[in-house]
């Protein structure tokens, strides 16, 4: 049972070692729960199922499955999880293809952080 | 008998135009038994007419003789338009693929490049981007130890990158041509432009 009063807890996905540590940092100092964090998709497939977070940062070009492959896996097991794409390709037919495989939203890196946390739910 | 020799030639002939051409091989056979047959029928037609019987089987033979030559000067031709055709088309292909393999290779270097900016530069900005969220966020506390240690990483984050994008820059600097020998510096000496270094 998820409560809103509660902060979210966030699954942050990213291959890149840099980007995955300052977004946790970031994350938490805007107030919310960093439950876990994974460098490639079939990592977060596997979290997404074991630790099941309100939300899930999810990096679109990573080793392995990638974000939406992953996005698609994740998404039959918890239609009520926010998958919020990160992706440094600011490219519409990705951003569609991210769609039709469940993610609630699609952010450009670069993006203000204030467009993350609502993305992800924190505020 | 002229007639049955000139059907075997046409199909040994025709066999060989099978492996070459199968349109053309099919327009052969059909060729010479009709000309074996016209060389019968002239012989025919001489002996029913009153010519001396060797005489009418010498024009026959002519009549053949002259008919399986033509054919086979066709044939002749034909198989060598269908080698040239050949080779032609051998030539067309070899074309098609040495144009294409500048393209490929520029493609090839294109996503290596796109995949290098993705890896290295956009994802230590995207760091960088997050320091500076960080940075901003301990200023608003009134955090001020806290504010100068991101303002130090983010000086490291950019000194990376741009070490990072230099190396990138001079891996895409276009080669030294060939024909320059070796030891040649490829930037103009200073002398050459008329201007001294600073």
């Amino acid at each position: 049972m998820r409560l809103s009063d509660r902060p979210a807890r966030v699954l942050v996905v990213d291959d890149d070692e840099a980007v995955r540590t300052v977004l946790s940092h970031v994350l938490a100092d805007e107030g919310l729960e960093i439950v876990g964090v994974a460098g490639d998709g079939d990592t977060a497939v596997s979290l997404a199922e074991s630790l099941r977070p309100d939300a899930i940062v999810l990096d679109v070009r990573m080793p392995g499955i990638g974000g939406i492959e992953a996005a698609r896996r994740i998404r039959p097991t918890d239609p009520d999880v926010r998958l919020v794409m990160l992706s440094a390709y600011d490219d519409p037919t990705l951003q569609q293809e991210a769609n039709a495989a469940g993610a609630s939203s699609f952010l450009v890196k670069g993006c203000a952080l204030v467009d993350l946390v609502q993305a992800v739910g924190g505020r | 008998m002229i007639s049955r020799i000139l059907r075997v030639a046409g199909d040994a002939d025709s066999k060989s135009m099978v492996m070459a051409t199968p349109r053309r091989s099919r327009l052969a056979t059909t060729l010479l038994p009709l000309l074996a047959a016209g060389g019968s029928a002239a012989g025919a037609v001489a002996t029913t007419a009153g010519f001396h019987q060797y005489t009418a089987v010498g024009c026959a033979t002519a009549i053949a003789v002259m008919l399986a030559a033509v054919g086979y000067v066709y044939r002749r031709g034909r198989r060598e338009l269908a080698v040239a055709f050949a080779q032609l088309e051998r030539a067309q292909n070899d074309r098609r693929r040495l144009l294409a393999r500048p393209v490929e290779s520029a493609e090839a270097v294109r996503s290596r490049v796109a995949a290098d900016l993705h890896d290295g530069p956009i994802q230590r900005l995207t760091a960088t981007a997050f320091t500076l969220d960080l940075l901003t966020n301990a200023l608003g506390r009134g955090d001020l130890d806290a504010a100068n240690d991101f303002a130090f990483r983010i000086r490291d984050q950019l000194t990376t990158e741009m070490t990072s994008l230099r190396q990138l820059m001079n891996e895409l600097r276009t080669p030294v041509p060939a024909i320059l020998p070796p030891n040649t510096a490829c930037r103009p000496q200073p002398a050459e432009v008329g201007y001294a270094p600073v």
